[in-house]
Parts: C-alpha cells; structure tokens; sequence
C-alpha cells in the first residue's frame, strides 16, 4: 500500500468528535425523513409477553408500573407506549403506578393522546392512575395485603376504595399481570416483594442482558428490550401508525438505529485500520538521524 | 392577561425546542449556555419531585389526615425529624435509634429478597442435557435444548470457576476454566456494549425526532 494511503488511513485515528456527532446526527435523521421499510423479526421474549397479556382474564386488572423519567424517555415511552396502545385497543383495563415522579405524570399523558384512537376509552372506566408514591419496599409489603388501603386516591384524588378498578385487586396478588418499564434496577424490588405476581418487565437496551436469567426462570413472564423490543411487539401486536403504515413509535425509530450501528460499526473499522496504518508507517518508515534518542537529565533530575 | 391553549402549547414547544437545543450543544464544546440550562433541568426536576411527594405521599398521609383532626399522625412526623438531630453534636446520638431500625429492616428485607430473587434461578439451573420425552417428572427435553442446557451449564460452571478467589488456580483445569470463563464474560460485556449504543442513540433518535416534528410544527405557523 502507498505511503500516501497510509499515511490518509492513519489520521483516521484523530478524527474531531464534532465530526462523528455531526455524522451520527445525519444518519439517525434521515430515516426519521425518509422512512426505511424494515422487518421485525420478534424474539421468543416478545410473543410470550403478548400472549401473557392475551391470557389476563376480563375480570383482572394489569397493572403497568411507569418507573421512568425525561431521562429515559426515549426508550421507555415508546415500551410503555406499545403496552398501553394493546391494552386499549384489546379492552383489557389497567391502572398506571410508579415509583418516580415523573412516571405516573408522563404515562398519562401518553395514555389520554393513544386513548383518542380508540372511541369511548375513558379515564375511570377504561385506566386508573394511582400516581407516584415513594418508599419501595414499605408500599410494594402494604399493597401485597391492601391495594386502596395503602394508596387511598388516586391523581385525581378520588377515593380509591369506591374505584371500579382499583377494586379489581384487593391485593396485588389479585392483579392479572405487573408490567414494569424502567431504566432503573426497580425491577428487583417487585421480583423481591411480589411473590406469587405475575410479573413481566421492559427495560432500556443497556440493561437487557442483564435481565434475561429472570426470563429463563419464569420470574418474569415476558422481556421488552429497548427500543428494538418496542418494535417488536408492535411487529406481533399488529400496530398501524397514523398512516396506515405497519408499526408505531418503535418502528419509526428503528431505520434510524439500524444506520447508526452501521455508522458504528464502520468507524471502529476506520479507527482499527488507522492503527494498522500508522504501525505500517512506523515499521516502514526509519527515524530521522538527527533526532536525540532521549532527553538529557541534569544532577537536580530536571529535564536539561 | 390570558393565554389561549394554543398559545401556551406554542411557548411550551419553544421552551424545549431550546432546552434540548442547549444541552445538546455540549457536543460542540462546554459551554454557558449549556451549564445553564443543566442548573434549570436539575431545579426543574427537584421542584417537580418535591410537589409530587407532597401531592401523592405528605398531603394525604398527613396534612389531610392532620387536619381533619387525627392529632396522632404527629407522632411518626415527630419521630422522623430525629433523623435531622445529626447536624447538631450535642444531640446527633438520638438520630442512631432511626438509622438503626432502618438498617435492621433493611437487613430483614435483603435477607427475604435475596431468597425470593436468587433461589428460583438456582432452582431453574438443574437442567437436563439428555434429551428425553415428557414424563410425570417434567417437560420433553428436545436435541436442540438440550445443546442449548449444555452450553448453559458449561457456560455457568466456567464462570463460576473464573470467580473463585479462595485458592490460587494453579491446576491445569482450573486455570483453563477460568480463562474459557473470562472469555465468555467478555462475550456479555460486549453484549453489554451493543445494548449500550442502541440505548444511547434510542435518546438521541427521541430528541431529534422531537425537533423535526417540533420544526414542522413551527414552519406551519409562521406560514
């Protein structure tokens, strides 16, 4: 290979990070403008949480706990989003509760904008929002014995022992289904103080190969992972966007994941061909003469 | 003055149009801008977390209850202002009857959780790697999950060997074990890592698929 060409391949390994930025920028932008068609190949993971939710008899209420905030929202709305639009669309009532402040406010929002779609889904009938409450482990041992008792009202601060839904589980070992999102490690404390719930979970992608041995052991009933496991289940859940076309808020998204790995991939190859480069210049290329091969030391030990 | 539902929904996207704009503008380098719109996302965030607690958890287990005369829902609020005894010397000791209790419950807890969390993953480990069909005892076990068991199995005693500390792995087997273990943890944390970069660019596809449809909704207006 030519000096030149190395010499080009090896200044890859000093690429300006505002140039990366502005090219990540660029390539999860343009499928967000120019939609790619993609196929969502479920995961074993992803069907076994729709046919769980499928199996939850009328009479039983799902409960979606929202542990996530601004933060996370990226990934864990479009998870939530995905739950609650099924839920709706199915007829299957569900109350939303979490155990960071912003959760609860964020996932009723999102409820009420999925609720237009579908004619006559009403807060009070159709969901309950408990809210936000604090101290893990003293409310998750207080709801396992009294579900009102423990949380009295809900957001609208009405009384919670006179609500329809919430008078579906008596006690969280009544409920159909507990399907947690989070960012967090919250999930623990329910796999830790629920026993006998049945429970399912999505998490942001970071946190997905951790959660996988709970899987294997049946603790949990169904994984959602990222924003990939959002596109899934929208993939076995049938979902049409506003244009009709297959998917929702996790399909649109993933055009765009699918060209920044590629960009990721492609720089680590640029970066390590860089190395070889630069190793190839120095193996080929001999030291100049005149060079010192090292710098004197004076009897203080400074650098003379 | 009043606003119109319009309106305040125009001033709100604009807000975060900028917020979003300014915290992502570190990427170019730190700057004032940034640095302040970091302080309001961490006030705002505090204010509302505050405000929350208040409306879900204080009001109604205590000022409510405070109010319409049960006098007694003092006595826990009493109690837990011990807690603030610790920035005064003279009496710091009284805040050790309350960090005490919690750190006997927080025992109790762990305890009961670690056995509730940790035991049916032991339970679900016992694996068969013989193929078989069902019986009274449990599942058919297919050739593909049994491989799938084996690899399992291989892959847990691996590790585990890597993570015995105890002893010096100077046996032959040992110490190939527990190279074969660090190579497949190796595996994970690249796993890890993947996993890593599509939460990563999930948050970045959110904030710029907000600024798209927020650009769209604001060209509509200023035509």
């Amino acid at each position: 290979m030519s000096p030149a060409l190395l010499r080009l391949l090896a200044r890859s390994r000093s690429i300006d990070r505002r140039w990366i930025a502005l090219a990540t920028v660029l390539m999860l932008a343009a499928p967000l403008i120019w939609r790619i068609p993609l196929t969502m190949v479920p995961f074993p993971a992803t069907v076994k949480l729709k046919t769980t939710i499928d199996a939850v008899p009328e009479n039983k209420l799902i409960i979606v706990a929202v542990d996530w905030d601004s933060a996370t929202k990226g990934e864990c709305q479009p998870l939530t989003a995905a739950v609650i639009d099924y839920l709706l669309k199915n007829n299957k009532k569900f109350a939303l509760f979490g155990f960071i402040p912003q959760g609860p406010e964020l996932a009723q929002r999102l409820t009420e904008e999925l609720a237009r779609k579908y004619p006559g889904k009403t807060y009070g009938k159709d969901w309950v929002n408990w809210g936000y409450r604090p101290n893990v482990m003293n409310t998750l041992i207080a709801m396992m014995n009294d579900v009102p008792g423990t949380l009295k009202t809900d957001i609208r601060k009405n009384d919670l022992s006179k609500d329809p839904l919430t008078q579906m589980v008596p006690n969280l070992k009544e409920a159909g289904l507990l399907y947690h999102v989070s960012g967090t490690a919250l999930f623990k404390s329910y796999l830790q103080f629920c026993a006998g719930v049945p429970l399912a979970n999505a998490v942001t992608a970071v946190m997905g190969p951790e959660q996988y041995p709970y899987l294997q052991s049946g603790q949990t009933k169904g994984l959602l992972v990222g924003l990939g496991g959002a596109a899934q289940f929208e993939a076995v859940g049938d979902f049409k966007d506003e244009t009709g076309a297959k998917g929702g808020e996790g399909y649109k998204g993933m055009g765009s994941q699918s060209l920044g790995h590629l960009l990721v991939m492609a720089l680590i190859v640029l970066g390590n061909l860089g190395v070889w480069a630069q190793r190839r210049l120095d193996e080929t290329t001999p030291p100049p003469d005149d060079e010192p091969s090292e710098t004197p030391i004076d009897d203080q030990g400074e650098a003379a | 003055m009043t606003f119109s539902p319009a309106s305040v929904d125009t001033m709100v996207m604009l807000v975060a149009v900028v917020s979003t704009l300014a915290i992502l503008s570190v990427v170019y380098r730190e700057n004032a801008f940034y640095r302040l719109f970091e302080h309001l996302f961490v006030g705002v965030a505090t204010g509302f977390g505050i405000f929350v607690t208040w409306r879900d958890a204080l009001s109604e287990n205590f000022w409510q209850p405070l109010s319409h005369g049960s006098w007694y829902v003092i006595i826990p609020m009493l109690v837990s202002l011990l807690f603030y005894t610790v920035m005064i010397p003279k009496y710091a000791w009284m805040s050790r009857f309350l960090i005490s209790i919690l750190f006997g419950l927080g025992a109790g807890a762990t305890f009961r959780g670690f056995a509730t969390e940790v035991f049916p993953q032991v339970k679900s480990s016992f694996l068969s790697v013989v193929p078989r069909a069902a019986t009274e005892a449990g599942a058919a076990v297919s050739t593909g999950q049994a491989l799938n068991n084996i690899v399992f199995l291989g892959t847990l005693i691996c590790v585990m060997v890597y993570f015995f500390f105890s002893f010096r792995h100077d046996n032959k087997i040992v110490t190939k074990t527990a190279r074969t273990g660090r190579w497949l943890l190796m595996i994970a944390f690249g796993a890890t890592f993947g996993s890593t970069v599509m939460a990563r660019f999930s948050l970045l596809i959110d904030r710029i698929r907000f600024l798209l449809e927020s650009g769209t909704a604001m060209g509509h207006w200023f035509r």
